[in-house]
């Protein structure tokens, strides 16, 4: 049965990709139809908007069947009783995902709300067994990684990570393990082995259907690497987690190693990202970069908001121009030139949202903004013009 | 990356032929910045014009009104002679710049009116008349833009700027605020402005006017009725007639997304027709006094919700099958 299973996840894959040739002119459109047809593969959203509405939907019926059950077993008083009912549920749930498993339904939607309730309901039942964080946590890591690897799911992968992170944290914030102060190195350390994990794994060819999996644990690893070492989420972790209570002009320890990652990082992210052809590496080298500066925006208010914005928008501006002129008549290499197998509305929602949230159309009258700003600003202008 | 290709061609999906070409076309290790380039230019308008109003706020009183209006206007101005240089000129169909820089340019000098407009009438001090007009002024001035130079940004502006003059609120913002709207009037505003929508969209296919901005008008009818209609629906007087006019938005909705093969608006269609369909079976389970059985209602919601959900798998079933018919 899994055999065939992974094989037909396999294909779904493997058609996706194809198509994308196909969009190329690689592939003309009668074989990739002719091979479509001919290929078993599996029962899929590809839009995430239709998977998102089965899991809402998958969901309802969980908890419309809890909540039944509810109505009989409300009698049950002790907690073991009601932890019982819990790993019953589990059983369920393993079950439900099984079938659906069988009948080839994959990243469908439906199949994710009883893979994910599989964990929370076990979770529940170990957390009223044993009424104790550890146990919790290391049972959330082992169930999550089995149902990413038997189901292929990523948002199992996803929690597996957080849950990892959790448990280290927990490990070295309350159990004490190791001195706190450590705490972004090894989560550092943490980051980059994941990375390397993934990078070994994802080479071998039968691995091939874990491929959003490896990128799951890439993506979150870069991102990890940048938040541990990041000096704005250093900082107030310490205050928060480790009980370092620090005054506003005192630095924590470390700090030279923390503000020269907060910049160096996204920038060795967007070269490498740039030298060997690796999207994500660029995007998050760019995304982290804008983290870096809010950074120490937050903690240094150099120039004025204003004289801020305009600079950076200037320079931002003048950086993007030089590339596209540099970069537009490029058959090789980095280029401006589009991509067919890149989407080119991938940026258009983010953008429409943007522009609709930004731009005040209406003037003062009824909006809050001008409240805000208002008496401060009247008043500092005023003795700055007239003297 | 080249694994996929070998798998592919051990599969016997693409020729060995093929397999080659693509190898070959690897190897140009061709990396499209494109996309991240025009989107950080984006980004570098939106920060500088927010400096330049931040700017403009802070110094009102110590630079003066009228230098700021003839700096606003003049930038404007040298704005929209650039734009309209490079321009092809209007058409029905569409017209891309032959540099896409250039749309952005669109984009900063239709924001830059906008502040212009509003700013005159903020400066000629007619704090006691409304400031509808200026917003009329900016949404009319905003279309024209995005119809003459084929700018879809503009078109969004402008859009939202008619349903301010309106009174209405336009901004994803407002729904997470959740104070969307509560009173008839705006209700009532906000359909009457959906269906002026769906004319204009009409209208614009009929006369084969700028067809490809009918997605966007649509969008923006769909969300904007069906969200009007399911807040009237909560009302306790009338709102039967919401529910009756969604039902109607969600059929229209239904037959237009097919037409335009748009998996979003199918969704979205059913979806506030799915919570429509059950505000009805909960003002009717309480019009009816059933809280008695209540717990037996309870133990038939699973059986509903499998339904549903059987019926959804059937209904995308049956827009993948429809879409796929009229290719």
């Amino acid at each position: 049965m899994i055999a065939s299973n992974f094989t037909n996840i396999q294909n779904h894959f493997l058609l996706e990709e194809l198509e994308k040739l196909q969009t190329q002119d690689f592939v003309s459109e009668e074989q990739f139809n002719q091979i479509k047809k001919t290929t078993v593969s599996t029962k899929t959203n590809s839009n995430i908007l239709i998977r998102i509405a089965f899991f809402f939907l998958g969901s309802f019926l969980i908890s419309s069947v809890l909540g039944v059950f509810a109505v009989f077993l409300s009698a049950l008083g002790s907690q073991n009783a009601i932890a019982f009912w819990f790993l019953i549920a589990t059983i369920a749930s393993v079950v439900v995902s099984e079938l659906l498993y069988n009948k080839n339904y994959f990243a469908y939607g439906i199949d994710d709300s009883f893979i994910l309730s599989i964990t929370l309901f076990f979770c529940v039942a170990i957390g009223l067994f044993t009424e104790s964080v550890l146990p919790v946590l290391l049972v959330l890591i082992v169930i999550t990684i089995f149902c990413s690897i038997r189901y292929v799911h990523i948002p199992s992968a996803f929690l597996a990570l957080f849950a990892l992170i959790g448990l280290v944290g927990y490990l070295v914030t309350e159990k004490k393990i190791l001195p706190s102060y450590y705490l972004p190195i090894l989560m550092f350390l943490i980051a980059i082995g994941l990375y390397f994990f993934q990078f070994q794994l994802s080479k071998k060819t039968s691995n091939f259907i874990y491929t959003n999996t490896f990128l799951t644990i890439k993506i979150f690893s870069l991102v990890l690497g940048y938040a541990s070492l990041n000096y704005y989420v250093v900082r107030e972790l310490s205050s928060v987690l480790l009980g370092i209570n620090l005054l506003p002009n005192q630095e924590i320890p470390l700090a030279p190693l923390f503000y020269f990652a907060t910049f160096v990082l996204p920038i060795f992210y967007i070269f490498y990202g740039l030298k060997s052809k690796d999207r994500h590496f660029f995007w998050i080298g760019l995304l982290t970069l804008t983290l870096g500066f809010a950074t120490i925006r937050y903690y240094y208010s150099i120039l004025p908001v204003e004289i801020a914005l305009l600079l950076g928008g200037s320079i931002l501006f003048v950086i993007v121009y030089f590339s596209i002129r540099k970069t537009r008549n490029n058959t090789v290499g980095i280029t401006f030139n589009e991509d067919k197998n890149l989407n080119p509305m991938a940026f258009d929602v983010i953008k429409t949202i943007l522009i609709n949230a930004n731009v005040h159309t209406t003037m003062p009258s009824n909006n809050e903004s001008p409240m805000e700003f208002g008496g401060g600003g009247f008043s500092g202008g005023g003795a700055d013009g007239s003297f | 990356m080249n694994k996929v290709f070998d798998l592919l061609a051990t599969k016997n999906f693409i020729t060995q032929d093929q397999h080659q070409a693509i190898n070959e076309y690897q190897k140009l290790e061709l990396f499209s910045i494109r996309n991240e380039l025009l989107f950080l230019l984006y980004i570098s308008i939106l920060i500088f014009t927010t400096g330049v109003g931040v700017i403009i706020y802070k110094n009102i009183d110590s630079i003066g009104h009228v230098v700021l209006l003839i700096m606003l206007a003049i930038t404007t101005a040298t704005c929209f002679y650039f734009c309209f240089k490079k321009a092809k000129g209007f058409s029905n169909q569409e017209v891309n710049f032959d540099n896409p820089l250039y749309d952005y340019l669109v984009l900063f000098t239709t924001i830059l009116i906008g502040t212009l407009i509003g700013y005159f009438q903020f400066n000629l001090n007619l704090q006691n008349s409304n400031y509808s007009m200026a917003t009329l002024l900016s949404a009319i001035a905003a279309l024209g833009m995005a119809y003459y130079f084929d700018n879809k940004s503009a078109l969004t502006i402008g859009i939202t700027a008619l349903g301010s003059f309106i009174g209405l609120s336009l901004k994803i913002q407002t729904i997470f605020e959740n104070n969307i709207f509560n009173d008839s009037s705006i209700l009532i505003a906000g359909i009457s402005f959906g269906i002026l929508l769906l004319i204009w969209q009409w209208y614009s296919e009929k006369n084969l006017l700028k067809t490809h901005f009918s997605f966007v008008i649509l969008t923006f009818a769909l969300h904007l009725m069906a969200i009007s209609c399911l807040s009237g629906s909560s009302q306790d007087i009338y709102w039967f007639f919401y529910l009756l006019i969604l039902a109607a938005i969600v059929y229209y909705f239904y037959l237009k997304s097919i037409s335009f093969k748009a998996i979003s608006w199918y969704v979205f269609a059913l979806f506030y027709g799915y919570i429509g369909l059950n505000m009805l079976f909960f003002k009717v389970i309480d019009a009816l006094n059933l809280n008695d059985i209540f717990a037996f209602i309870t133990l038939l919601t699973p059986i509903y919700v499998i339904g549903s959900i059987i019926l959804f798998i059937k209904l995308i079933k049956d827009f993948k099958k429809k879409t796929n018919d009229s290719k």
